[in-house]
């Protein structure tokens, strides 16, 4: 009783929020009580005061383990934007003196953000070693598990790491993972007896709609027409860049009025960060964009979300419609299908890991290097330049190889005698993760073509049992767009042509004395 | 169109003599000898550093645009440079066109210039509405801890520094042409209100997102220039130049430097390439990129005086400066460091003629 009481003092003292959130307590209790957790929170809810209050109350360091770096300089940028000064990220996008920086100041953080493949470097560990660990995070856990939807290999390793650090306590969030998932990361991470806490991930507040059209050109007319009847917060999904910005040049050329950007990991940081925080400041309407936009990104008042192209996996669309109405007024989710897109989810499916061209090439590429004695480039990029494949696709060979004890770091340690069925059962693993992805991608397809209530289907295989909708149901249940009348929202066009008043609204405020 | 005036322009002082990916280089400001010295040699160091995020395959695609208007033709014997034509010239002399670039001198300048500009308005922004959590525009530490300092000064008291500093940006952009203070006050960032990128920019204005870049750093380098030429006036602005320098040597790259100061203690080429573990063609290289920026260069430790004449004169004969066509012109001793020191040393001295 008397924790409770000292707990939400905390929370208002270092967050300035008054209460907790669904989950957000029970969470930290157990992990301040030294308990591993797993956490499944749905996307908005405030996962991270779950390790952000526990990092700032428990003595020594919090490590936090997160899959993209983006997401990490993000959250570090807004922990440091709120004051709270502790805090630092390692990633290998850092030029080796920032990293000095933060190693150098290691024991001055409370809270640390980690990218996990620079957990596999010796000089890393043996400084986290010497450190007290209070706590090990781990963002996004779903990647840990091979059946989640954004496996990532460096995560497998993650139960050695920890074992490594003396056992931490734990804590696991995601916001999506079907049982079989919660229980591979259980399992991956060695510890049977973690404590769940799972929380439903179902949006009473918004509404789903699939649309089927026959062809691009009908897409965009209905987006047209949406966009022109509600001036409203939206953002549109799409799986490629380049449509993502033909459709935002597109648009804005066909309505005026309304403020529309594009956004994907292709553009410059300093480009993406600006775009954010227009949509953030109401300066924009709309956002093209591809999955890279969203996380970590809390706007409560989007109120439209269209997916332009069909997600992979229930997994990616759930997580992309819960970034709408999250102050729990009416939202829509529509998503638009035409027969043309069949192909192009399937073909992105067998681009993402290696083929077994790719697989013939590294194998004989390793075999040149054993030839003639070498190790393999320092530089990661170099082996990607040199065998033509991309990031994603390397670090998955790498981890592969590593564990088949074919490479170790950057040296060959076996003979080729054994090389051949380790590609065979490499080759095995790709096709089994395709299989299991084509799988995923035909139940996304079949949630589009079902015909019963499209709220209950979604969530099914993910909680028994989803709430009442709060207003219009889906489509299949006779949603209306006549009777979905939010409120509009007008972003005020701020750039004039006007540059002395702009210049001087800039700098001094609004005035009313003309100059 | 900007970009196209600027590589019709290279085009033309190049005369076929480089190949595209030196105008490239160029506009990127690659910190090699070679390119600092083209800059120099074909009198386009006001354009060195001018767009350091453009990329090769937009620079190809405005030389095919050149080339299908017939302002620009294959080069005789090299197929990967470029002439202009007479059309060529005749475009660019009806095209004036209403830019101010000072590239090398501002290559450092101008970019922290900028940052601390952006950050310490949208810092002071936001602090006078007392908001203090806001995710800012630059992310520097070098400028952070800059804009921290004059913050500790000026707190409590940002309504009437943001208005000084107003009254000087309005004295100074009214002497631009519209367009360009359009496009340097839409770049910036203040309270809830975040500056454009430059697709938008780019966008708004109709014109090409390279185009965008171009203007906005032409209104960086007029806003340098005039508050240069005339630090009483601009007070406020001048704080933000302070502790930057166009002092030569600073563009100088680190190593050149390295060999500079060993040569100044007395050391041989062929010792300081064995003490620095580098190929004496690498010193050489160093001491030509000196020879660019210093005034008092003793030239004559390499060259003598009659050497110095006679590549002068080759240089005239030839009428070009490939090293080949006045290699072919001087004596058999003279070789190819010393005439690119001469070229070097002429480069200088006609740069300060002008
Ligand atoms: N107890 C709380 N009271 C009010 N707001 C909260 C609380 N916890 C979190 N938030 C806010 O909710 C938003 C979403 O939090 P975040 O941790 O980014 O969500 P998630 O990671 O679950 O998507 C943030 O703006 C955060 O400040
Ligand atoms: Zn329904």
């Amino acid at each position: 009783m008397d924790k409770e009481i000292v707990l939400e003092k905390e929370l208002e003292k270092h967050f300035q929020f008054t209460s907790f959130r669904e989950g957000q307590k029970e969470i930290i209790q157990d992990v301040l009580n030294g308990k591993n957790v797993l956490g499944i929170l749905p996307t908005g809810s405030g996962k991270s005061i779950c390790y952000q209050l526990p990092s700032v109350l428990l003595e020594g360091l919090t490590i936090v383990i997160s899959p993209l770096i983006s997401l990490m300089i993000d959250q570090v940028k807004k922990l440091k934007a709120h004051n709270f000064k502790k805090v630092a990220s390692l990633n290998s996008f850092m030029n080796p003196m920032e990293r000095r920086r933060v190693i150098n100041n290691m024991h001055q953080y409370n809270l640390l953000f980690v990218s996990p493949e620079l957990l596999q470097q010796e000089h890393i560990m043996k400084l986290l070693q010497r450190l007290q660990i209070s706590l090990f995070v781990i963002d996004e856990a779903h990647c840990i598990s091979q059946w989640g939807h954004e496996f990532r290999p460096d995560y497998l390793r993650l139960s050695g790491i920890i074992e490594k650090l003396g056992n931490p306590t734990i804590l696991a969030l995601s916001a999506t993972a079907t049982p079989s998932v919660q229980d591979d990361i259980i399992s991956s991470l060695k510890k049977p007896k973690m404590r769940k806490h799972v929380y439903p991930m179902d949006k009473p507040n918004i509404s789903f709609c699939v649309d089927k059209l026959e062809n691009e050109q009908e897409k965009i007319e209905k987006i047209v027409e949406l966009l022109s009847t509600y001036r409203v917060p939206t953002l549109i999904y799409f799986s490629s860049r380049n449509t993502a910005e033909n459709v935002a040049k597109l648009l804005s050329e066909k309505l005026k009025e309304v403020q529309v950007a594009f956004y994907h990991a292709g553009m410059e940081p300093s480009d993406r960060m600006i775009i954010q925080q227009q949509y953030m400041n109401d300066q924009l309407d709309v956002i093209c964009c591809t999955s890279a936009f969203g996380m970590g990104i809390d706007k409560a008042n989007t109120r439209l979300i269209i997916h332009y192209h069909v997600p992979l996996q229930l997994e990616s669309f759930i997580q992309e419609i819960g970034r709408a109405g999250r102050d729990g007024k009416s939202s829509v989710s529509l998503l638009l299908f035409s027969r043309q897109d069949i192909n192009m989810p399937s073909n992105m499916i067998k681009n993402e890991l290696p083929g077994q061209s790719v697989l013939s090439i590294v194998y004989q590429y390793l075999h040149h290097l054993y030839n003639e004695g070498k190790d393999l480039p320092d530089e990661e990029v170099e082996i990607e330049n040199i065998l033509q494949i991309n990031e994603i696709q390397w670090r998955f060979l790498r981890y592969q190889l590593e564990k088949h004890g074919i490479i170790k770091e950057n040296k060959i340690i076996a003979t080729p005698e054994t090389w051949k069925d380790v590609f065979q059962s490499i080759f095995h693993i790709i096709k089994s993760r395709n299989k299991h992805k084509e799988n995923k991608l035909a139940e996304m397809l079949k949630w589009i073509h079902d015909d019963n209530c499209l709220r209950q289907s979604l969530y099914k295989s993910f909680q028994p049992f989803s709430s009442q909708a709060t207003y219009q149901c889906c489509s299949n249940c006779g949603f209306s767009w006549n009777e979905w009348v939010p409120e509009q929202t007008v972003t005020e066009v701020k750039r004039q042509s006007n540059w002395q008043i702009q210049l001087k609204r800039l700098l001094i405020g609004d005035t009313n004395e003309t100059k | 169109m900007i970009l196209k005036w600027i590589l019709l322009t290279c085009y033309k002082h190049l005369n076929g003599e480089r190949t595209t990916s030196s105008i490239f280089h160029l506009l990127k400001g690659k910190r090699s000898i070679q390119t600092v010295q083209d800059a120099h040699i074909y009198k386009l160091d006001q354009y060195y550093g001018i767009h350091k995020r453009i990329k090769k395959v937009d620079i190809d695609a405005v030389t095919q645009e050149l080339l299908r208007a017939g302002y620009i033709q294959h080069h005789a014997v090299n197929e990967s440079s470029f002439i202009i034509t007479g059309p060529g010239i005749e475009w660019l002399e009806k095209h004036t066109i209403d830019i101010f670039f000072k590239g090398l001198m501002y290559y450092e300048k101008s970019d922290v210039f900028l940052d601390r500009l952006l950050l310490l308005i949208q810092t002071l922004t936001n602090s006078k509405e007392n908001n203090f959590s806001f995710i800012p525009i630059v992310e520097n530490p070098k400028v952070e801890f800059w804009v921290k300092q004059i913050y500790r000064k000026v707190k409590g008291k940002e309504a009437s520094f943001l208005r000084n500093l107003y009254n000087e940006l309005h004295i100074i952009l009214n002497q631009f042409p519209d367009k360009e203070a359009e496009i340097f006050v839409d770049r910036l960032t203040a309270y809830k209100n975040f500056g454009l990128s430059l697709f938008q920019l780019a966008e708004k204005h109709q014109i090409t997102e390279d185009d965008a870049h171009l203007v906005h750093t032409s209104s960086i380098h007029r806003i340098l220039e005039k508050v240069e030429n005339d630090s009483i006036e601009f007070p406020v602005l001048s704080l933000f130049l302070k502790g930057l320098s166009n002092e030569m040597m600073s563009q100088i790259t680190i190593s050149a430097k390295e060999t500079y100061q060993l040569l100044q203690s007395g050391y041989t080429i062929e010792q300081i390439a064995f003490t620095r573990r580098l190929r004496e063609n690498t010193i050489n290289d160093h001491i030509v990129e000196i020879a660019l920026y210093l005034d008092d260069f003793p030239i004559w430790n390499y060259v003598k005086e009659q050497e110095q004449t006679e590549i002068l004169q080759a240089i005239n004969q030839a009428k070009s400066h490939k090293l080949k066509e006045i290699k072919s012109r001087v004596s058999e001793h003279i070789n190819y460091f010393q005439i690119r020191l001469v070229l070097a040393m002429q480069a200088r001295l006609q740069k300060q003629g002008d």
